[in-house]
């Protein structure tokens, strides 16, 4: 029995089981939330995914010109053309009011949708990878995985705290799969009580501290008990799981890649690990930052600084050799949805690639290049979406309705942004 | 049409009742500003009908400021409207500056302030008497106003929280894993290794002396000193003996530090040297090294003719430039303090004790850790005596019993189920070091008392947490608040508050976020870099050592320099990588912050420059007016180096617009002033480009040029008061006339570093006095930091 025949007959299992007599095309039509239902029928929770290259991507090189499914691909689809019914390329999305403290400063909500980052009075908010943690993030090991590929990411907290990444695809691993003996399970256990009872001790003396704070004070401290809360619940969640055996896996333990330059490989390594943590439900919530770098990157046929050529000022020369970088990641990114498809996890998984510049060269943050694959939408499309009616923000409400948050708002959201309906 | 209207009221009410707080000042809004600033036009994205006045909104609060400024400024109304009365004028500025007083008067003081990662680092570090490295292990910290040691943008949370738990580990059990004190040993290495036996006659030449002449820069084979590595973490004193060879200048190397394991993923460039030509020479350097690290010295720059190599030629007749290596040794590591002060602090009399490992020959082997108990006769009444001091050293005051209750009793649970008292001495300080009075630091609302005085003072000029003598000192007396500012600025930690203060202030922290065009810019180096930030620290030092005036800043008739950056910036006679107060020669196009190599290359980004970006920088970092952010939906304007247009030619389409010309006719004059100096702070006169434009016939590091020469520079402007400049020196001149204003800008950068707050529309007065005060003196440097410290601004909350 093949995969695709498996997964038919549950479906019709789940269509006998819901005593509904429906014929099957209209399947296809199914509404986001009528599809997560559809899916845990199957058996695959669903999952989300984001991914953020904060160079950017020269748009010319992506957005094709014609829209809907009938469209020449570009020189950065071109890698991804078997699998052009797995995802929609869209255009026309914008977080409102990214002019920042500098050009730079949209990475920080990326995910989040806050406005004016880093000026007076900037508070981030909340990132759309943490709301749906929130949310879902008991039912696995981990609530959510947070990556980069240097040391910040795109998460940021419901207080609006930026959450480091994990840069080491190594620890990452050991964290994910590597069972202790039981001596060192025990140590872990004991660790994880000794830090519960340090938390305790802090939460004591920060409790009187706060009467003799002023409010503004008091606000700051909050957020310290926030932190603390968010940590002892992850202590003991920790503990629950630590008696548990982790997944066993096959694959072996990646290298971390020392050199600084290898973006490439970089991204590679931390796509397989998501592959795994997918794979073996360890999380269905995953941020990956893919940082470009003011240095050469390790890849054939380029000589310049990849920030530099990013600032190409219309110079063809840097241009074309921009192109080989960004190409090389569509390259990369076309081989994991491979990957997830193979492994049967791309129905069940929305991934957003993208960046949060639309013209790096400009620093300019309107019509971010954007691809959505997998998650069960319409795809095969090129999405030209209308700036005066949706902005990237609408795209997450549907997401995280997609993945069980009741919401319909997030952010700076001015609506839903329906893919299918798109 | 009924029903929309009452469906508009709720909202058209909300309006009214955000702005009604201002009502002596809505008719003069009505009169003069709703024209084009209502809800309709918005004039510049500003929309005074539907503009907060709630106190607590920080942007509302700003832009209301701004409608003050440019009101006072006459640059509103515009000139082709209609001019408010006299009166009119009078009434609106004092009533809107009231309000605004009141309101900034009621929210404004520090935010309870988190150290800092680096404030952490020190604190920890100074506290336990050991040197980890902790920041690079901590997220990031927030930034506001330039600066990452302000308290509203200083967060927290459970991964950060987790962090700190892991770090507090880490100190302490750098404290605590020694028991007898580290003998210093002599280790001496030449190049002459078994790896390197075969670079040897090849690459390499043996001389008669035994020295071994390397030709290569770094790569290929490899310098890295054969078995030399620091067998612990500690200070340790390096020489290096060699000299430059067929070489006219002193030849210079990179001191590089790492594990030299896989690829050099954790190669840190520690300093650069140099060596005298033809005659056996010895550079000798300190450096701090971490257990196993070795040792790398990189020649830079060395050069051959063309057609030439060492292999090709064999290296004794290879006619290039070499280094000689002689001899190289490490010594250490050198221990002033021993034990650590954390472990007295933390054990007293309970000698520290190595548990065997189970194996005996475990120990032998890399990567052993060895692990440690301490014997405690009476381990209760030890951590009754010794929690209470590391308490009070910790929270930097004296800890009352109540303080140390909790961690007694954390001690005691933790002992009852280990009876290990190491084990649980070192959980109660890892909670003592998470807790929240020392991670932040707390200052209740009013003037400060001595100790919380103690603490913002030692956390602004020494980064880290007070001494004993500045803990026992009356700070509320301003003569002795004075006395101890004079100690602590004296003590080698200056250099902390420089680093931090100018990485904040000019944004020197992010000097490497581009590097410059390799084919624009081939003259640029690891070592120019290097250099750039140092001569931008030694020369706000030099200000601060010898109290010179803040217009030094805007041009001074001296330089900081070495024989790198003399080289850079075309001035001749300087000799020797340590940097020099170098007096500059006429038409230097040198002197003050603004020239130096730092500052220029910040503010661009490694391909072309942008006035608009440098002049706001002029305007924030030297003038203290932050301009307003573009309006929404505004697009910057997109460089293009193909060498036919200028960014220049591009803004001025830009500023045909009104709404643009109205704040790039402020922005952009002093960006044209700079556009004389490139992305890396070299002197241009015309535009380098890639494509279009004149070849030059050139050589840098042996190697023709490759980039172009483009259009001429245009480096003229017009303030907005009227007044023109044909070039920087002319700009410069029009910045001395009115210094104060720079003056004013650097006691609010002060100000804002040392309280970890920005100084509000509530302040404007004190900030006056300051200025006032400080120009009689002819704003010395260290006058302004000491009317910094005395102002009721640093000694409130």
């Amino acid at each position: 029995m093949n995969i695709a025949t498996k997964r038919q007959l549950e479906r019709r299992a789940f269509l006998r089981g819901a005593g509904t007599v429906l014929s099957l095309p209209f399947l296809e039509a199914m509404v986001p939330a009528f599809a997560t239902r559809a899916q845990a029928a199957v058996g695959q929770p669903p999952r989300f995914l984001a991914m953020c290259a904060t160079l950017g991507f020269h748009t010319p090189f992506l957005f094709p010109q014609e829209t809907g499914a009938d469209y020449t691909l570009t020189p950065y689809l071109e890698p991804l053309k078997d699998l052009k019914g797995d995802f929609s390329v869209i255009s026309g999305l914008q977080h409102m009011e990214q002019n920042g403290a500098n050009g730079h400063t949209s990475e920080m909500t990326w995910l989040t949708s806050a406005k004016h980052p880093g000026l007076a009075g900037f508070k981030n908010t909340i990132s759309i990878d943490q709301l749906i943690a929130e949310q879902i993030g008991a039912q696995t090991r981990f609530p959510s995985l947070i990556l980069g590929t240097g040391s910040d990411s795109l998460s940021w907290s419901a207080s609006g705290v930026p959450l480091p990444a994990e840069s080491s695809p190594s620890k990452a691993f050991q964290q994910l799969f590597a069972d202790g003996t039981p001596a060192e399970i025990a140590a872990q256990v004991r660790g994880l009580k000794r830090g519960r009872s340090i938390l305790d001790t802090v939460t004591g003396q920060a409790k009187k501290l706060h009467g003799e704070l002023g409010k503004r004070d008091q606000e700051k401290l909050d957020e310290y008990f926030s932190a603390v809360r968010d940590l002892e619940g992850r202590l003991v969640q920790n503990e629950a799981w630590a008696q548990k055996p982790k997944p066993k896996i096959d694959a072996k333990p990646p290298t971390d890649i020392q050199s600084r330059t290898d973006a490439i490989g970089k991204m590679k390594l931390m796509q397989d690990l998501i592959v795994l943590a997918l794979q073996t439900d360890s999380t269905r919530t995953v941020t990956l930052r893919l940082s470009g770098m003011n240095a050469v990157p390790e890849i054939e046929g380029v000589k310049n600084d990849w920030h530099n050529l990013s600032h190409h000022g219309q110079d063809p020369a840097k241009i074309e050799e921009l192109k080989v970088i960004e190409k090389a990641e569509f390259t990369a990114f076309a081989d994991f949805l491979t990957k997830l498809k193979t492994a049967s996890l791309l129905e069940s998984t929305a991934v957003i690639f993208g960046s949060n510049l639309g013209n790096a060269s400009a620093h300019n943050t309107a019509n971010i290049p954007l691809v959505l694959a997998g998650g069960g939408f319409k795809h095969g499309r090129h999405i030209a979406i209308d700036k005066e009616k949706h902005v990237f923000s609408n795209l997450f409400v549907s997401l995280a309705q997609r993945m069980g948050v009741e919401a319909d708002k997030f952010g700076f959201s001015t609506g839903v942004l329906d893919i299918n309906q798109a | 049409m009924n029903h929309r209207f009452l469906a508009a009221l709720p909202l058209v009410f909300c309006a009214c009742a955000a702005s009604a707080a201002l009502p002596a000042i809505q008719p003069f809004l009505d009169q003069h500003c709703m024209d084009c600033h209502d809800g309709e036009m918005k004039k510049g994205g500003l929309d005074l009908s539907a503009l907060s006045t709630d106190g607590a909104d920080a942007a509302a609060m700003k832009k209301w400021v701004r409608v003050f400024d440019r009101v006072a400024a006459g640059e509103m109304p515009p000139a082709k409207k209609e001019r408010p009365k006299a009166e009119d004028m009078r009434v609106f500025m004092a009533a809107l500056g009231g309000d605004l007083s009141l309101k900034d008067a009621a929210q404004k003081g520090t935010v309870l302030r988190r150290l800092n990662r680096r404030e952490y680092q020190n604190t920890i570090n100074d506290l336990l008497g050991v040197k980890v490295n902790i920041i690079d292990s901590l997220p990031e910290d927030g930034r506001a106003h330039g600066f990452d040691n302000i308290g509203e943008a200083l967060s927290i949370s459970g991964i950060q929280m987790q962090r700190y738990m892991e770090a507090a580990e880490l100190a302490l059990n750098a404290a605590l894993s020694q028991e007898t004190r580290p003998e210093s040993t002599l280790q001496s290495a030449t190049l002459e290794s078994d790896r390197n036996k075969d670079a040897i006659g090849k690459h390499w030449l043996k001389r008669g002396d035994g020295s071994i002449v390397v030709f290569n820069n770094g790569g290929f084979p490899s310098t890295v000193i054969p078995n030399l590595r620091a067998k612990q973490a500690g200070t340790y004193k390096l020489r290096v003996k060699g000299y430059g060879y067929q070489i006219e200048e002193p030849v210079v190397f990179a001191l590089i530090t790492g594990s030299f394991n896989f690829r050099n993923a954790d190669n840190v460039t520690h300093s650069f040297h140099e060596l005298p030509v033809g005659q056996s020479s010895t550079v000798e350097i300190m450096l701090h090294l971490d257990q196993g690290k070795g040792i790398w010295i990189s020649p830079q720059g060395l050069n051959g003719p063309d057609g030439h190599s060492p292999i090709k030629d064999g290296p004794d007749k290879y006619p290039g430039e070499g280094m000689a290596f002689q001899e190289v040794t490490l010594e250490g590591p050198l221990v002033t303090e021993w034990p650590p002060r954390g472990q007295t602090l933390l054990l007293g009399e309970a000698k520290l004790r190595e548990l065997p490992p189970d194996k005996p020959w475990m120990r032998g082997k890399a990567g052993y850790k060895p692990v440690f108990t301490a014997e405690s006769a009476d381990p209760t009444a030890d951590s009754r005596q010794l929690l209470p001091a590391f308490i009070t050293a910790a929270f930097r005051r004296p800890a009352t019993a109540a303080d140390a209750e909790p961690y007694l009793k954390l001690f005691n649970a933790e002992f009852a189920e280990s009876q290990d008292f190491l084990a649980s001495m070192r959980t109660a300080a890892i909670a003592v070091l998470c807790s929240p009075e020392f991670l932040f630091l707390k200052e209740p609302a009013g003037k400060l008392n001595d100790l919380q005085l103690a603490s913002r003072l030692s956390y602004f000029i020494t980064r880290s947490a007070p001494d004993a003598e500045l803990l026992a000192a009356k700070l509320m007396q301003p003569e002795v608040l004075r006395a101890q500012t004079e100690r602590l600025l004296k003590a080698a930690t200056l250099e902390r508050l420089v680093a931090d203060f100018t990485d904040g202030w000019l944004n020197l922290r992010e000097i490497e976020f581009t590097t410059p065009d390799k084919q624009l810019y081939p003259e640029y180096d690891e070592l120019l870099l290097d250099s750039m930030l140092r001569e931008t620290r030694a020369f706000i030092t030099e200000l601060i050592q010898n109290n010179l005036g803040v217009a030094n800043i805007v041009r001074s008739d001296f330089a900081m320099l070495n024989s790198r950056l003399a080289q850079h910036y075309g001035i001749p006679g300087v000799s020797g990588l340590n940097l020099q107060k170098i007096k500059l020669p006429p038409d230097s196009h040198r002197g003050g912050v603004l020239t130096q190599a730092s500052v220029l290359k910040v503010s661009a980004n490694g391909t072309n420059t942008s006035p608009v970006v440098r002049g706001v920088f002029v305007m924030d970092r030297i003038l203290g007016i932050e301009p307003p952010p573009p309006p929404p939906g505004i697009p910057g304007v997109e460089p293009d180096i193909r060498g036919a247009t200028t960014l220049r030619e591009l803004l001025d389409k830009h500023r045909d617009s009104e709404t643009c010309n109205s704040c790039h006719r402020v922005i952009d004059p002093p960006g044209f002033a700079l556009e004389s100096y490139d992305v890396i702070g070299g002197w241009r006169e015309r535009f380098r480009s890639i494509d279009q434009g004149e070849q030059v016939k050139l050589t840098v590091q042996g190697r023709k040029v490759r980039y172009r020469l483009g259009p001429p520079v245009d480096a003229a402007g017009e303030l907005n008061t009227g007044a023109k400049f044909t070039d920087m020196s002319g700009f410069q001149e029009l910045l001395l006339a009115g210094q104060d204003r720079v003056a004013r800008c650097m006691i609010e950068k002060l100000l804002t570093f040392a309280t970890g707050r920005a100084p509000g529309f509530s302040d404007r007065p004190a900030i006056e006095r300051l200025v006032t005060q400080s120009k009689t003196k002819g704003h010395g440097m260290r006058n302004l930091i000491h009317a910094v410290v005395q102002s009721e601004i640093f000694r409130s909350k």
